[in-house]
């Protein structure tokens, strides 16, 4: 009797055991298909890459498959989740990816090869610079289609323009500030006139110039070269602007930044097109900015990609919907919901690519960034580029924070660089 | 017949192993649920961060062994020591004046003039429940270069503003204050249980004598108190060593270490999970957990020594 008792016990904890270890596997198949035969694909996007005009559309477009998209904050993390799950078998069938493709690139084995799927026979329709970066150096295979792009342009103030004595008409100041020495000149009127600052901050300078450049920190060969050199030219174009006081300090994308806008404390800077969307965060700035054309040459700041996973179960489905996701009907619902830019060269004929926006004072702002959009050049990116560039702003800010000598500053950030392996 | 007392036996003989087994497994089978929870989430983790420490990993590809590459790049790394020291003032100038007024604090409310011990033990724990993101969001709002209350207060009194956040001066009494605000509430309460195990009558024979409350606190109090404050040190210094969130927060990008901001668990962030650098984030890991060992046998030494009353 006791024995059986005790049996039981030694049964039951057997089972609960067994119960703790299926919890723990979990499944590992999430099933490809649903219960009544539709094909599943699940697409993971950060916040507002894609539009909701536009997953309405792909779901009615396809009828027989359950397409299950998943928002996910648009953080550093992204990218880190998103790098471990393309081992996984957890992975989504589709997801975003952001404008530093070249971090992917190395794994091109773990996506589905675009090329294999007829992609290159629309590649004409898509500005080509955007399109190119998605491919891996051999050129043999493309990871990701185009949804957006950032093409940049010149952010003014035109109160301080004014009172500062420079030109406010777009027009005109696309083409008096038109090189990087112009922009450097037209910061020391307005410092000398009404002592503000033209520029955010310093690493916000160097961004602007690193995005201009027309080659990467490294060269195809994988040496470091920094952007042939250019890169110390523009080092000591900020550090100009830093000795002369035409930086504020202020970092970008923090709340004193929304407030230096506000209140108009500095007169300029090179954003991307989404980034109308943003200053709007400053409402009382509301009708004081314009954008012109961005000076010292044309420059990109983000726009994302889709890109089909390795794992995926449906891969022939799966890029049916990155191409619908990415066809000028999806990219129309996206710039007029999200604000975002088209990598689709067809729609900037289009009626609704003329945005005559109030806070910039009824001016059309897409103007300078379509002409920015069809002049971007590609630029081949080693996939250490952000990470190495970053040692260089990372200084940059010890120079105008600390006073740190700009000389000691660059060779620290160069010694950093040159051992990222 | 002989078969069949044979096969009796056999049969009992297994019974028997099978009751052993079973008696010596079953309480085994009861922990399994958290070993194997442990398994999993504890010794897993520990023991691959250990194989890439001496590897280099991106993440996704193969892990390739470097063997000891990566522990001399650490002793060469400059950023490395930096990040240290960083962590080091923080944790001094955030855990020392902490536990003074926590402990002060504790016995203040243990007075017997004190009303209403439930309503300031409350409030002074409240900060340990809130987010330590929310608060040093806050505290960034404070003490931010332009619209910082701090900055308006002294502009005010007629004086030159402070680049607070900027400043590795600043930044990092920031980060303590952050720390002190937080945790200041969870030593008390800590204190606070300690002194209620001190027997009343040392206090009431020591008033008898003529002892003032300082008397009280400096010959009674503290003595009594060693082990709890071995305790919250031990504590506060583990947690202290690993200060990120703080730091993260009120320096979300470049952070360097030159710039005070710095603290180790963000250089291994950033490392790891920014530059995908898991192998040398890992060694790096394993730097911290070699100095805060060290710290722990220092802090346990010097108070057990002292607890045993050794001290003239």
């Amino acid at each position: 009797m006791r024995k059986r008792k005790k049996f039981f016990g030694f049964l039951s904890s057997l089972l609960v055991l067994m119960l703790v270890l299926a919890g723990c596997s979990g499944s590992d198949e999430a099933g490809s298909k649903t219960s009544d035969g539709k094909v599943k694909l699940t697409i993971n996007y950060y916040v507002g890459a894609i539009s909701k005009g536009s997953m309405d559309a792909a779901k009615k477009a396809f009828p027989d498959y359950e397409l299950n998209f998943v928002e996910l904050p648009a953080d550093s993390n992204y990218d880190v989740k998103l790098k471990t799950s393309l081992n996984s078998k957890s992975a989504p069938d589709i997801a975003t990816v952001n404008s530093n493709i070249q971090d992917f690139l190395p794994y091109a084995d773990k996506f589905v090869n675009l090329l294999d799927h007829d992609a290159d026979k629309i590649a004409d329709q898509y500005v080509e610079w955007k399109w190119e970066a998605a491919k891996t150096g051999d050129k043999k295979s493309m990871i990701a289609m185009p949804l957006d792009i950032g093409p940049t342009g010149l952010f003014y103030r035109v109160d301080l323009f004014e009172e500062a004595g420079l030109p406010t008409d777009p027009k005109e100041v696309s083409n008096l500030i038109v090189t990087k020495e112009d922009y450097l000149d037209a910061a020391k009127k307005m410092n000398e006139a009404i002592g503000k600052p033209m520029f955010l901050s310093a690493v916000g300078l160097l961004g602007e110039q690193y995005r201009a450049l027309d080659s990467g920190m490294y060269n195809e060969e994988g040496e470091l070269t920094l952007a042939d050199g250019q890169l110390k030219e523009a080092w000591d174009f900020v550090v100009k602007a830093i000795d002369a006081g035409y930086t504020l300090g202020t970092k970008s994308n923090s709340i004193d930044n929304v407030n230096a806008i506000n209140e108009g404390m500095y007169g300029a800077y090179i954003g991307a097109s989404w980034g109308v969307m943003d200053v709007k965060d400053a409402d009382k700035s509301a009708g004081k900015w314009r954008i012109a054309k961005t000076p010292g040459g044309y420059s990109n700041q983000g726009g994302s990609y889709l890109a089909v996973l390795g794992n995926t179960a449906n891969p022939k489905e799966a890029v049916e919907v990155v191409k619908y996701l990415t066809n000028e009907e999806s990219q129309l619902a996206n710039l007029t919901e999200n604000s975002l830019f088209p990598s689709l060269k067809s729609i900037y004929e289009k009626p609704e690519m003329v945005s005559k926006d109030e806070f910039f004072g009824g001016q059309d702002v897409n103007e300078y960034f379509i002409d920015a959009a069809e002049n971007i050049t590609y630029v081949y990116r080693d996939t250490r580029d952000t990470s190495a560039f970053t040692y260089f702003e990372d200084q940059i800010s010890l120079v105008e924070s600390q006073g740190k000598d700009p000389k000691k500053a660059w060779d620290d950030a160069v010694k950093k660089a040159e051992v990222l392996k | 017949m002989d078969d069949t007392i044979n096969d009796v036996q056999e049969k009992k003989s297994f019974k028997d192993k099978y009751s052993k087994i079973s008696e010596k497994a079953t309480p085994y089978i009861f922990i399994a649920p958290f070993y194997i929870l442990f398994l999993i989430f504890g010794l897993f983790p520990i023991v691959f961060s250990a194989i890439l420490a001496f590897s280099k990993w991106d993440g996704i590809g193969e892990v390739q062994f470097t063997g000891l590459e990566n522990f001399k790049t650490l002793l060469a790394d400059t950023d490395f020591w930096l990040s240290i020291k960083n962590t080091l003032i923080i944790w001094v100038i955030q855990t020392v004046p902490m536990l003074v007024i926590a402990l002060v604090l504790a016995f203040l409310i243990n007075l017997s003039i004190v009303k209403r011990k439930e309503f300031y033990k409350t409030t002074f724990f409240l900060p340990y429940v809130t987010s330590v993101v929310a608060v040093t969001i806050l505290f960034g709002l404070i003490f931010s270069n332009q619209s910082g209350l701090i900055n308006a207060v002294l502009e005010l009194l007629g004086k030159e503003p402070i680049a607070f956040i900027d400043s590795p001066f600043w930044i990092r009494i920031i980060i303590a204050l952050v720390g002190i605000w937080q945790y200041l509430g969870y030593n008390m309460i800590i204190y606070y249980s300690g002194l209620q195990k001190i027997p009343a009558d040392y206090y009431e024979a020591a008033i008898i004598d003529g002892a003032s409350n300082y008397q009280l606190f400096t010959k009674i109090t503290v003595p009594l108190l060693k082990p709890i404050i071995l305790f919250t040190v031990m504590m506060s210094t583990i947690g202290g060593l690993q200060v990120f969130a703080e730091a993260q927060v009120l320096v979300p990008t470049n952070a360097t270490a030159e710039g005070g901001a710095l603290t180790i668990v963000y250089y291994i962030y950033q490392t790891a999970f920014l530059q995908s650098r898991y192998g040398y984030g890992s060694t790096i890991t394993w730097g911290l957990v070699v100095i805060i060992l060290i710290i722990s046998l220092i802090n346990w030494y010097l108070t057990s020594y002292r607890i045993k009353g050794e001290d003239d």
